[in-house]
Formats: structure tokens, C-alpha cells, sequence
């Protein structure tokens, strides 16, 4: 019975969210050369994108001064008429030597109406702010990113914090004096790391999984709210649950729950003719207990739940005279990470940077940060990184 | 196959919840904004925004969707903004 009523509702909410979606076409002409309204015209395109440099000063290491790496993207967006868009963005960088090239996101969106647009593809995964408005360098305001907030190889992924393959469907719209947007996806969602090849890592989840590893699927979204009618505060939810381990094996039914808030406000304060930009987000997640096997072939178990969280601050003093203390903005940062501890790649992790932003243009900027912090069982890091990035 | 079906049930409420929410009543001084104020208030909330004479119309047109899409700006700020811009490049 329940299953039935199940599938009634399932049959009706779409067909009212089709009715929502594409009623509002209804006194249309039908166009007598275009099957879809909307989906035929001059097709229009752009290339944007960033290119950037890196060099890092480390008393700490053996080698102490460094140009590490140095990377172009080219976003490369292509509009059919005035519903159909694609977007791509191709990644070039050089580190440690070797070049690599990827694709950081290929999507194809369709706007189904003012309140809904689908895209499928690979998808920039929008849990918290950070990954799909935030990474771009030429945005990032300090040289690096927050403390486990990118992507690396043979670190664990506190929630989705890389591009996956997945459907998104989202939009944004007023609510009285106030704005809502939504994102709601479906992706190939994490993959497990059991231990078998890395066996530090294990238990740790890593969302670069291009090809799934198991016939479940991740399902998650953002919603964002701004209560302002000047759009200077935002504040957004997130979550997102999969089943990460590989089919078949032991670990086919462990589930993943990752949540995370986010904030963000931006405003320019005339007394102190400054523009002031905060930013803020924690990623908290949890995967069920289960057992992997140490480098010495024991097995052993954790409780697996980690959050780490940052809080960026920036001033820059647009409103004064000079023009070169205009174009200087002063950024902090403070990231904190507490994962697994029983893990082997566990413990409690924190930095601090301070950093200075020259803006040459409005995308151009010459940065310099110092970096000073804790990591996992007591390791101190320090290090100072000087970034020169562009946005085209 | 439960999953798909709590994803529909999902987008369902979720569509029925735009639905109502956006019958809310905005008020006159939000409705009336030009698309210089957008613009200036929205654009540079992630970056700063480039300024309107570094694309043309045509690119202008596509980078505002991209916009619209990756932040969720509604269709009315992006046609005002997409135009603001186009007017004053
Ligand atoms: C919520 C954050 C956000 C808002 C609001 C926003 N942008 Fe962006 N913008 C981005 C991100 C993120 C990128 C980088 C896209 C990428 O590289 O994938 C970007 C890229 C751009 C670029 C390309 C520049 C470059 O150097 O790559 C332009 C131009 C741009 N935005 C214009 C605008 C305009 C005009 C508006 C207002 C309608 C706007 N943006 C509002 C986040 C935002």
C-alpha cells in the first residue's frame, strides 16, 4: 500500500513540477523553424578564464625557496539560443616538474524556466561555497586554499570538495524583499578508500570518482539565503550522502552523511571607507563504523567523523585618496581540521594566514601570505607563499 | 529505485515550495532597481566585477548566464544587469 502511495506521489510531483516548469510557454506561438522554443539562434560564445604563478618560501624545508607552479584555465562557454548554454573549463598547470592537464568542469545546461535550469555533466559539486564560488584563483584572495578545503592527491575529502559526474537541476528567485537559490544534484558520489593500496588512508573517502565504484548514487544539494534585500549576507546549508564503498565488498552498505554551513557578507562601510568581505564555512562528515587492517595485517576500527571549518576576513580601503593603499586589501584566514582520530591519517590540524592582496586591475592581483601552523601529531608548518594571478 | 523515488519526491516539494514561496510580495523599491544598483550590489558580492566595456554584447549576454546559473541570480536581476551592461560598454 505504502509502496503505491509511494509511486502516486512520485508520478504527481514531477508532472506538477513539469506544469511549474514549462506552463508559463504556453501562450506561445509555436516558431514554425524551431522544434523548442528558445533553442535555435546566433550561437554565441566566450572564452574567460585565469592564469597564475606560484613561488613559496619555506624555512622549514631543505629546499627553501621554490616557483612551483604555474597554471592556466581557459572557460570556454558556447550559447544556443537563449536557453542551452555549455561550459567548460580546461585546467594546464606544472607542479613538482611534471605537466598536467584536466578537465575541471563540462557541463551542458538547459533553463527550463525562470526557476529552473538542468545541467548534466562534470559538475563543480556545490557543497558549501568554497569549490563553486570561491577556488577560482584569480578569486581566491590569499595564495592557497583553506587547510583540506582542495583536492589532493593522498589526502581525505571532508565532504565533496572536487568536481564528480553527476545531474544538477537549480535556480534562484525572490522571496518578498529577500532572495533563495537551490541546487539539488545527483552524482557518482564518494568513493571508499579500504586500505588494500593506501593503507594510511584507509577509511577515508575520496570524491574524485569518475567511474563509480557502485551502482548507488550520492544525492545532495545547497540552499542559500539572502535575507537582505542588497544581497550583502548569504547564508547556505548543504548535505550529501552516498554509499562509497566498492559493490560486492564488505563495505557496499556503509553510508557517508556530509552536511556543511556557510556564510558569507560583503559590504562596503563608508566611516571607515573601507569594503569588508567574510567568508565562512565547516564541513562536517561522518561514515559508519567499519573495520580496515593496519600495515601489520590487525584489523582495527574507528569512529569516523571529522569537520574542518575556516573564517576569511578581508579589508580593503576602496573610498581613500591614495591609490595605492586603494588597491591594497588585507585578508586573514583561520582553518582548523579535526579528523578521525583514531585514524591513521587522523588528528587535529590548524593554520593561520595573514596575507596582502595588490590589485593591479580588477582581476589582476599580486598576493603575498604568511602561513604558520599545526599538523596532525604535533608537525609545525610555516611557510611564506607569493601568488601572481589574472583573471581574462 | 527508492532513492530515485525520494529524489522526485524531493524535486516535487521542492518545486511546489518555489511555487509559493515566490508569490511572496516583493516590494516596489526591490522591483524598481536599475540594473546599474544590481549590478553593483551583486556582481562583485565573489569578485570584483569586471568592468562593462571589457566584453561586447554578445559576450556580455553569455557570461551573465553563465552567472545567473553558477549563483543563482533570478531572470529579472540577470536581464537588468545583461542589459545595464550591454548599454554601457
Ligand atoms: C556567487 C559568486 C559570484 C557572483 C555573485 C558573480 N560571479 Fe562572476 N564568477 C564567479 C566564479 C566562481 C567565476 C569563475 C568561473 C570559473 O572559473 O569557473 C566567475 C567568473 C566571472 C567572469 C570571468 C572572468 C574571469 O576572469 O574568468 C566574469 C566576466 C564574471 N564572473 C562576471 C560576473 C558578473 C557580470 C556578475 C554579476 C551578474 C557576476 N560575475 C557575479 C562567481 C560569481
Amino acid at each position: 500500500m505504502l509502496k503505491k502511495v509511494t509511486y502516486v506521489l512520485a508520478m504527481v510531483f514531477p508532472t506538477l513540477v513539469c506544469n511549474i516548469a514549462f506552463g508559463q510557454h504556453q501562450t506561445h506561438e509555436p516558431k514554425l523553424n524551431s522544434e523548442f522554443h528558445g533553442l535555435s539562434g546566433v550561437t554565441k560564445n566566450v572564452i574567460i578564464g585565469y592564469a597564475y604563478s606560484d613561488f613559496i618560501i619555506s624555512p622549514n624545508s631543505d629546499v627553501k625557496t621554490n616557483f612551483t607552479r604555474v597554471g592556466f584555465s581557459p572557460t570556454m562557454i558556447w550559447q544556443l539560443g537563449d536557453k542551452l548554454f555549455f561550459e567548460s573549463q580546461v585546467e594546464f598547470y606544472t607542479d613538482s616538474g611534471n605537466v598536467n592537464t584536466r578537465v575541471e568542469y563540462a557541463k551542458l545546461s538547459f533553463i527550463v524556466n525562470k526557476y529552473m535550469t538542468i545541467g548534466m555533466g562534470k559538475i563543480l559539486t556545490p557543497f558549501g561555497l568554497y569549490t563553486e564560488r570561491i577556488e577560482a584563483p584569480f578569486i581566491e584572495k590569499l595564495p592557497n586554499a583553506p587547510l583540506f578545503f582542495k583536492h589532493y592527491e593522498g589526502s581525505p575529502n571532508i565532504g565533496p570538495i572536487c568536481p564528480e559526474m553527476g545531474l544538477d537541476v537549480r535556480g534562484g528567485f525572490q522571496v518578498g524583499d529577500a532572495k533563495m537559490n537551490y541546487v539539488l544534484y545527483v552524482s557518482n558520489g564518494a568513493k571508499l578508500v579500504d586500505g588494500t593500496k593506501e593503507v594510511h588512508l584507509a577509511g577515508a573517502l575520496n570524491y574524485e570518482n569518475f567511474f563509480d565504484n557502485n551502482s548507488n548514487k550520492a544525492f545532495g544539494g545547497r540552499i542559500g539565503y539572502l535575507p537582505l534585500s542588497n544581497s550583502t549576507l548569504e547564508i547556505g546549508g548543504s548535505w550529501n550522502i552516498s554509499k562509497p564503498g566498492d559493490v560486492k565488498s564488505v563495505y557496499q552498505n556503509l553510508q557517508a552523511k556530509a552536511y556543511s554551513f556557510d556564510v558569507t557578507y560583503h559590504k562596503t562601510i563608508k566611516p571607515i571607507r573601507s569594503m569588508v568581505d567574510f567568508k565562512a564555512q565547516v564541513n562536517f562528515l561522518t561514515l559508519d563504523k567499519a573495520s580496515f587492517m593496519n600495515e601489520a595485517g590487525e584489523s582495527y576500527a574507528f569512529e569516523n567523523k571529522s569537520h574542518i571549518y575556516y573564517l576569511r576576513f578581508s579589508l580593503r580601503p576602496t573610498q581613500l585618496r591614495n591609490k595605492y593603499i586603494r588597491r591594497t586589501e588585507l585578508i586573514a584566514r583561520y582553518n582548523a581540521a579535526s579528523l578521525a582520530h583514531d585514524a591513521l591519517w587522523g588528528g587535529e590540524f590548524h593554520r593561520i594566514d595573514v596575507g596582502l592582496s595588490y590589485w593591479l586591475s580588477l582581476r589582476t592581483g599580486l598576493r603575498i601570505a604568511y602561513e604558520k601552523g599545526e599538523e596532525g601529531h604535533g608537525v609545525k608548518t610555516e611557510a611564506i607563499l607569493v601568488r601572481f594571478v589574472t583573471g581574462f | 529505485m527508492k532513492k530515485i523515488i525520494y529524489f522526485l519526491l524531493f524535486l516535487g516539494f521542492v518545486g511546489t515550495s518555489i511555487f509559493s514561496i515566490s508569490s511572496c510580495k516583493t516590494s516596489a523599491a526591490v522591483k524598481e532597481k536599475t540594473g546599474a544598483v544590481l549590478w553593483s550590489e551583486n556582481c562583485s558580492r565573489c569578485h570584483y566585477s569586471p568592468d562593462p566595456e571589457d566584453y561586447n554584447d554578445a559576450q556580455w549576454e553569455v557570461i551573465v548566464m553563465h552567472m545567473r546559473v553558477r549563483t543563482g541570480l533570478t531572470e529579472e536581476e540577470s536581464q537588468k544587469i545583461t542589459k545595464f551592461l550591454q548599454d554601457s560598454n
